[in-house]
């Protein structure tokens, strides 16, 4: 990882949301990411992990009530909190793009599909008038919204099923070839056709562009395929961060273990054994108005020592291209 | 298209009922136009029962419900007893000035409103918006007469413009271009009246839909991929803001018209109100009929611009064309 | 386990039976002619006490509005709804209160089917003030306490209200909701899509024990053909309306032996599409 150019690097990146009665929420409590080009990033994490509060900061998209207290996010060796809202414009779609949650909220409902792929165009070039057109009828062509006889672009959202407005928001997100490409729980609202079809289509485009990907999911599986490192976020800290393929195979934060148990949980049961247990993590999820001086994840961890609760753990040296935030892997 | 002609069928049938309903009702209300001729002592009750049958008063209801209709054939609209002249020609006459007035209202109340609301939801929470809701509170709770008033006060004060009327004096003698803008000064004043009055309902609606839509996750989609601000507004925020709003154009001409009755009669402005009000002491129940279903079909053509319009702008409420 | 060793509560184990089932929708907008969609056309299947049937299929394919016919939110086009012998479609609303107490439809998205402006606790109590108001202010609270614990709903919540709660707690809500009427049948309509993997694994645990606790009978709606291999005695598939597949059978003895269990042939490559198995990396 070191002496390689990174495509973006985040470190320390603490994010606050103020709420009603002056509380505020620790949504990212130290982030430290190192990406390079070319390569599919899976952040794994469940709600409230701050796995969407991640994606907007990295976007420069929060919502005005959260605000960036400390840490850098650096893009091509550009500060990227530093950017005035005009470049800003520039930055976001042309360099990064974000395939948003909910394809069904996400498009604008009285626009034809083909011209919000045109707007984006038209954000970031300046082309004459017909251009748009033919360019976005070739993106909405790439990710497979054109039948034989007629173009999808007249087409309204509502016309279309969710994964199809899936393909429209790809089409928005690679019309200007951006460098990285931040997709939001892509398939979350999706059955399980559509599911795979549309990771099947963002792994071609992904090698075709030679484009960064970052995959944000609550759902290992999904990764699997795609992913060539996984980096698994709890209240708000990357606890675990490793290449895929280690990380599948031997997964180290005892939560990480967890949440892949619950994802193929074992099916070597007998069926009459109905009553048997999915596995599950217990307790609730961390409460994110209450900081614990240890490890958020302690009181849920059925590997608990005593200094968990006291002392937040740090993270292991880098052996094997893999970090872990956990006091059963302390030097 | 064949949804439209379906539509201006039931709007047709409204009216039919709304002539019904206004002819049967003012008919049962006591008294009419020659109980007070009986009063005048100079009449003689034979000249009253004469007149009477001459104009089929003394007629059962339903007939002189046809006699009506068939009037309204030959376009009179029924026969004025205290203008002595059909009701047609005389309603009309003031029906032009009442939707000139109402039509400028509407187009003055949403010129403000559209730009005050969406200025109000861009700075939402900031001092414009506060300062602006402020003022629409002031506007909503002040009653329309005093607003109507208060209008009339200043113009009479500074002379700025005229008090009453459509035209000066001197109109005939003016040329094409002056007596346009003598009519717009004589507009200015009631048409300001009118719009002050639905401009706060209109700016606080189109307030609480721009706010809704530029909290949308499609809006927030829009800015991450770089598209400037102003056309995000253009081309995003208000294209579907201005969906909730139209529904509400068509409402608004509606409530316009009946406010503009009142406003009409306080800043004499001669359009139906003032001619109502006499027609109604007077008992002329043609001409409030008349006048009744002039403002009935005012809104229902207000309404069927309003989903004209809906149908125009929103692909979501157009058929499916395979 | 404790299924297979408690007796069938009664000689029929069916307790619902959906025959020939059909809806078509007159779509209708202000400036659009009728047209019909089909729903749903066709569709028998039976529910079985103590038992979860799953039905499995893409979205859009009328899974939604059969679970909406059932509880009697659509009026089916054609077709019956077979319970304790009578068919419900055609029953007057005094005689169908019986029904609507034994069966309860949980949403996917249980946020917006719990009203925001009520505390839990006034959630949890209106199915008991509608179905049973005579009932004693001692019972009523004995009820909700039995549900909670059912639920796995600490009392702490009772006084919170749905969206100061999070999405598996306000699910757990919405079926502690259901269990205060004492129902026989729930209707689970992609109930456990929307939350987080481990989320769902509690819920499932919670509705198999309370299946086992109370012989109750599930029908699981949803696209997830994982969840419904896990919970399921029987899966039925779905698509344009239609159960593929169209006999209804009871039980399928050994639905986790093969790859593909019977009845969700079709729906094959999907089954391929979960990838069960998340420890060999593929990136190879």
């Amino acid at each position: 990882m070191t002496g390689m150019p990174s495509l973006l690097n985040v470190a320390d990146l603490r994010v606050e949301f103020a709420l009603l009665a002056n509380t505020r929420v620790r949504a990212l409590r130290g982030v430290h990411l190192q990406m390079e080009s070319g390569v599919c990033y899976g952040f794994l994490g469940e709600s409230g992990s701050g796995k969407s509060t991640l994606a907007c900061a990295l976007m420069r998209l929060l919502p005005r009530n959260a605000s960036i207290t400390h840490g850098s996010i650096e893009f091509s060796d550009r500060d990227l909190l530093n950017l005035s809202e005009p470049e800003l414009q520039k930055y976001r779609g042309k360099e990064v793009a974000l395939i948003p949650q909910e394809p069904g909220l996400a498009l604008n409902p009285v626009m034809k599909i083909g011209n919000q792929v045109a707007e984006v165009l038209r954000a970031h070039n300046a082309w004459p008038r017909d251009r748009y057109r033919s360019e976005a009828e070739s993106v909405l062509q790439r990710v497979g919204l054109s039948s034989p006889n007629r173009s999808m672009y007249d087409a309204y959202p509502h016309q279309l099923s969710g994964g199809q407005q899936q393909r429209v928001l790809i089409a928005q997100a690679l019309s200007c070839h951006p460098q990285l490409v931040i997709a939001d729980e892509p398939t979350a609202s999706l059955d399980a056709d559509s599911e795979s079809e549309i990771l099947q289509l963002l792994a071609e485009l992904k090698s075709e562009r030679n484009m960064a990907l970052i995959l944000i999911t609550h759902d290992p599986r999904i990764l699997t395929d795609l992913a060539d490192r996984v980096a698994v976020l709890y209240a708000g800290r990357i606890v675990e961060d490793a290449p895929a393929q280690v990380f599948f195979r031997h997964p180290q934060h005892p939560y990480s273990q967890s949440l892949l148990a619950c994802a193929s949980p074992a099916l070597q049961e007998p069926c009459d054994s109905k009553a048997a247990r999915l596995p599950t993590i217990p307790g609730d999820s961390p409460d994110p108005e209450r900081v614990s001086a240890g490890c958020e994840f302690a009181p849920r961890c059925d590997r608990r020592m005593t200094k968990c609760d006291s002392q937040q753990p740090s993270p292991s040296s880098e052996l094997d291209d893999r970090r872990v935030e956990c006091h059963l892997y302390a030097d | 298209m064949r949804q439209l002609a379906w539509r201006l069928g039931q709007s047709i049938l409204l009216l039919v009922g709304v002539s019904l309903c206004s002819f049967v009702l003012l008919s049962a209300a006591p008294g009419n136009f020659f109980d007070e001729l009986k009063l005048n002592p100079q009449i003689s009750s034979a000249t009253v029962s004469a007149l009477q049958a001459q104009y089929g008063a003394n007629r059962p209801l339903p007939e002189r419900y046809a006699r009506w209709v068939a009037s309204i054939v030959r376009g009179d609209w029924g026969y004025s007893l205290s203008y002595h002249s059909p009701v047609g020609g005389l309603v009309w006459q003031r029906a032009r000035n009442t939707l000139l007035l109402t039509t400028f209202a509407v187009l003055l109340a949403w010129m403000v409103a559209l730009p005050w609301g969406i200025a109000e939801a861009l700075h939402k929470g900031g001092w414009i918006d506060r300062t602006g809701e402020v003022i629409l509170a002031l506007l909503l709770a002040m009653p329309d007469v005093l607003l109507a008033l208060l209008l009339l006060l200043l113009a009479a004060r500074t002379g700025w413009f005229p008090t009453g009327g459509m035209s000066s004096t001197d109109a005939a003698e003016l040329s094409a271009a002056a007596k346009a803008w003598d009519l717009a000064r004589h507009l200015f004043l009631p048409a300001t009246a009118l719009a002050l009055t639905t401009m706060p309902i209109l700016a606080r609606h189109v307030r609480s839909a721009m706010v809704g839509v530029l909290d949308a996750p499609f809006l927030t989609a829009a800015r991450g991929h770089g598209i400037p601000k102003f056309r995000l507004l253009s081309r995003y925020a208000l294209p579907v803001a201005l969906n909730s709003l139209i529904s509400l154009f068509g409402f608004s001409v509606g409530s316009l018209l009946s406010i503009s009755l009142l406003v009409e009669i306080i800043l004499s402005w001669p359009g139906l109100g003032p001619l109502v009000v006499e027609a109604v002491l007077a008992r002329d129940i043609y001409v409030v009929v008349a006048a009744t279903m002039f403002s009935a079909a005012c809104l229902i053509v207000g309404n069927l611009l309003a989903d004209v319009l809906l149908y125009c702008t929103d692909p979501r409420i157009r058929p499916v064309h395979s | 386990m404790q299924t297979k060793l408690q007796p069938m509560p009664s000689a029929n184990p069916v307790i619902l039976s959906v025959r020939n089932l059909s809806l078509q929708y007159a779509h209708k907008t202000p400036f659009e002619s009728r047209t019909a969609v089909t729903a749903l056309s066709n569709v028998s299947l039976d529910l079985v006490r103590g038992k979860t049937l799953a039905l499995v299929g893409p979205s859009g394919c009328g899974k939604s509005s059969l679970a909406r016919c059932l509880v009697l939110l659509e009026k089916p086009s054609f077709g019956q709804i077979l319970y304790g012998g009578r068919d419900v479609i055609g029953l007057k609303s005094k005689e169908l209160k019986d029904f609507r107490r034994d069966i309860h439809l949980i949403f996917q998205d249980s946020a917006s089917a719990l009203n925001p402006g009520m505390t839990i606790e006034e959630v949890l109590l209106e199915p008991l003030d509608i179905h049973e108001p005579t009932l004693g202010k001692k019972d009523r609270f004995l009820r909700l306490v039995s549900a909670c614990e059912q639920a796995a709903l600490s009392s702490k919540w009772l006084t919170r209200r749905p969206d100061e709660l999070s999405g598996g707690q306000r699910q757990r809500v919405a079926i502690a909701r259901s269990l205060v009427a004492r129902p026989k049948i729930l209707i689970l309509d992609e109930a456990l899509s929307a939350l987080d993997l481990s989320t769902q694994s509690h819920i499932a645990n919670l509705l198999m024990d309370l299946q086992s606790a109370h012989s109750l009978a599930y029908l699981f709606i949803t696209h997830d053909l994982r969840m419904a291999r896990l919970l399921a005695h029987d899966v039925l598939a779905m698509k344009a309306g239609q159960i593929l597949d169209s006999a209804p059978r009871l039980f399928t003895p050994d639905i986790h032996a093969g790859p593909t269990p019977i009845g969700t042939v079709s729906t094959a490559k999907d089954t391929e599409g979960m990838r069960l198995h998340v420890m060999p990396s593929v990136n190879e």
